[in-house]
């Protein structure tokens, strides 16, 4: 009988430091603080590998800003990506671009000149404060006129910044109407006097024909 | 047949058996206890010791040879390495786990301290951070970063959100004029003129009231062109192959505009100015002839005159001075009634008594509209139409006549025509307001009793 109540005992007390040691187990775990609670928005998935397919917008990373890029009717538009130039398509061409870097484009199908193609640079410059889950309805929106067209393809260099208009003092302004800088003035320069520049297009750039003389000085 | 232990050889083994269940029951709480086990000194008495003596050989490697032992009871204390702190008076057999023993690798790297808060992210690299990340001496970091640097491109500019708002009454306030008319009515005001019914129709009853501000995010773009045409950077190659300077040829052909205009005025003037006898003496443009010099007119002309030639005495100039007087009351009069007009209605005087009377008027009420304006839409693209109401409620304690609720559009927001309408008996008219805004005008025909509301509500295309 005695053994019987001290083996008792001893399971008693072989219980009880068990229990204990678990209950402090689960007291230290409710008193931590998950990480989600300290960490930034979005860190854990920021060393996520993008994903292929479509993906909601509000999964759209700071730093790219949807941009629309439209051009004469018929004119096709390509771009230059990591895995090499996107098919064709009919503009208006709208797609994400990292703010601050530079993106070759292909232009096809122009008006007047068949065969002929332009291999223009676009760059955003500053990203749009849009409402939260409206930044791909409010593209930046790049235009190629004709005019700019015809000019490249003569061998003229065309430079065009776009910028946002918010001040209701100044003139008017349309994305399809621009005007042109005066001769050597800088177009940076006078669309910051009239609002926000967003985005830059260059058309017709080449190579030198004569890069050694260049280089050399002309002699 | 069973074997039978002897009673005195159980009584012996009774309590180190007990004792075994103890130790192991103790060191199986303190394996499931992961912060700090207040008991885990207990069962880790043995591995104090362990590693202890492991630390004194490797401190002191010159006293024994390679591969002598020390016992735990025999290790000296080391003053020298504070995580170890002092180790305590050994009893024999029992709490030489009251000494929190640390391995040195273990406080190199900091890690016996309490774990401090998760770092936060930083966008965009933090100053102390380099490529390789926090500096790190000795066998480990010298601390627990409280920031984590991500490998993120700078912050990225943002430009401010292009908003077109309709509604409040900004710049100079509206001021009612005539019946029904406002006036100082400027792009994006909205305001309503009012009076309460059975006041008169003077400008002196009449309240103005201005809506709240409604915004619409709704961006637009422009841009410039920037155009460098091939001769200007064209090189010209002269006989033998010389390169020519063609900076001089461009110069040439860009010359702007401004400057060619400025450098032909001066011969459209002397084409058009051919009787001019000081041709060379006057302007390009010649327009100094009209004003001449040294005007005087009237009475000033001799004034001007002293001033210039005696500067001494020009401030004996005589200029108008104020007078000032005090009225002396030559008699005193005591008022024994008052009359008193409070908003042109006279008070009545239920008693006076020494020169205090009281009085007693009765207030007709508040005359109160309140004005609400909603946009159909936050955001809007260029060309796209927005839907704008606005409410009127009485909120007042009176009748409500005369409303004339006035919106002038912003620049950016054209009127689609025949979109005007209203719950109540109306009249519409556009009009322009006083900097050429368009504006919208409700005359409502209809009193509006306390409590009573109504609306209008048109439609604009943004520009």
């Amino acid at each position: 009988m005695l053994r019987v109540v001290r083996d008792m005992a001893a399971g008693f007390l072989l219980v009880s430091t068990t229990v204990t040691g678990f209950a402090r187990d689960g007291v230290g775990r409710v008193g931590a603080i998950p990480p989600s609670a300290t960490a930034a928005p979005g860190a854990i998935g920021s060393v996520r590998q993008p994903q292929p397919g479509p993906r909601p917008e509000s999964f759209l990373p700071d730093a790219v800003q949807p941009v629309e890029i439209r051009g004469p009717e018929g004119m096709q538009i390509a771009i230059e990506t990591a895995d090499g130039w996107s098919p064709l398509r009919k503009g208006p061409l709208r797609m994400g671009l990292v703010v601050g870097q530079p993106y070759r484009l292909r232009l096809a199908g122009l008006p007047r000149h068949e065969g002929a193609e332009l291999y223009p640079s676009v760059r955003l410059l500053a990203k749009l404060a849009a409402p939260p889950g409206m930044a791909w309805r409010f593209p930046v929106e790049v235009v190629i006129d004709d005019d700019d067209i015809e000019l490249a393809l003569t061998g003229s260099l065309v430079r065009r910044i776009v910028y946002s208009a918010c001040d209701p003092q100044l003139p008017d302004a349309a994305p399809t109407a621009s005007f042109d800088v005066l001769p050597g003035g800088d177009g940076l320069a006078v669309a910051a006097t009239l609002g926000d520049p967003v985005a830059e297009l260059v058309i017709g750039n080449r190579v030198p024909v004569d890069a050694a003389a260049w280089a050399g000085g002309g002699r | 047949m069973t074997a039978v232990r002897p009673a005195a050889v159980d009584a012996a083994w009774r309590w180190p058996r007990l004792l075994a269940i103890a130790c192991a029951a103790i060191a199986l709480a303190s394996c499931r206890s992961i912060a700090r086990p207040p008991l885990a000194g207990l069962a880790a008495g043995a591995m104090a010791a362990a590693v202890v003596t492991d630390d004194t050989d490797r401190d002191t490697p010159g006293d024994r040879a390679p591969g002598d032992t020390v016992p735990a009871s025999t290790s000296r204390p080391d003053t020298t390495a504070p995580p170890r702190a002092a180790a305590a008076p050994t009893a024999a057999g029992t709490t030489v786990s009251a000494v929190r023993v640390i391995d040195p690798a273990v406080a190199a790297a900091g890690c016996e301290r309490p774990c401090p808060p998760l770092p936060r992210l930083r966008a965009g690299g933090c100053a102390g951070c380099g490529a390789a990340g926090p500096a790190c001496g000795g066998g480990g970091c010298g601390g627990c970063p409280t920031e984590v640097c991500l490998p993120l491109a700078a912050p990225v500019p943002l430009v401010a959100p292009c908003l077109v708002c309709d509604g409040g009454d900004a710049g100079r306030p509206a001021l009612p004029v005539a019946r029904f008319g406002l006036t100082n009515l400027s792009a994006g005001d909205t305001v309503a003129r009012y009076r309460a019914d059975g006041d008169g129709p003077c400008t002196d009853d009449v309240h103005v009231v201005a809506s709240n501000c409604a915004c619409v995010y709704a961006p637009r773009f422009g841009s410039v062109r920037e155009v460098v045409r091939p001769h200007e950077e064209a090189r010209q190659l002269g006989p033998r192959g010389l390169a020519l300077d063609t900076s001089t040829a461009a110069q040439v052909d860009l010359v702007p505009v401004c400057r060619s205009t400025q450098s032909l005025a001066p011969n459209a003037a002397r084409k058009a100015l051919p009787g001019v006898a000081l041709e060379e003496r006057l302007g390009p443009l010649a327009v100094d002839q009209g004003g001449l010099p040294h005007e005087s007119i009237d009475k000033l002309g001799p004034l001007e005159r002293v001033q210039d030639d005696q500067l001494e005495r020009a401030d004996l100039v005589q200029a108008p001075r104020m007078v000032v007087g005090f009225d002396v009351p030559l008699a005193w009069t005591c008022a024994r009634a008052a009359m008193v007009m409070v908003g042109r209605r006279q008070a009545e005087v239920i008693a006076s008594d020494r020169g205090t009377a009281t009085l007693r008027i009765e207030s007709p009420g508040r005359a109160e509209l309140t004005l609400c304006k909603r946009a159909g839409t936050d955001t809007a693209r260029s060309g796209e139409e927005i839907d704008f109401m606005i409410y009127l409620f009485n909120s007042g304690d009176r009748p409500l006549a005369d409303i004339v609720l006035a919106d002038a559009l912003p620049a950016r927001l054209e009127y689609v025509p025949d979109s005007a309408a209203a719950n109540a008996p109306a009249a519409f008219s556009t009009g322009t307001g006083d900097d050429g805004a368009v504006v919208l005008t409700w005359r409502f025909e209809h009193t509006f009793q306390p409590g009573e509301g109504g609306f209008v509500r048109f439609r604009t295309i943004v520009r």
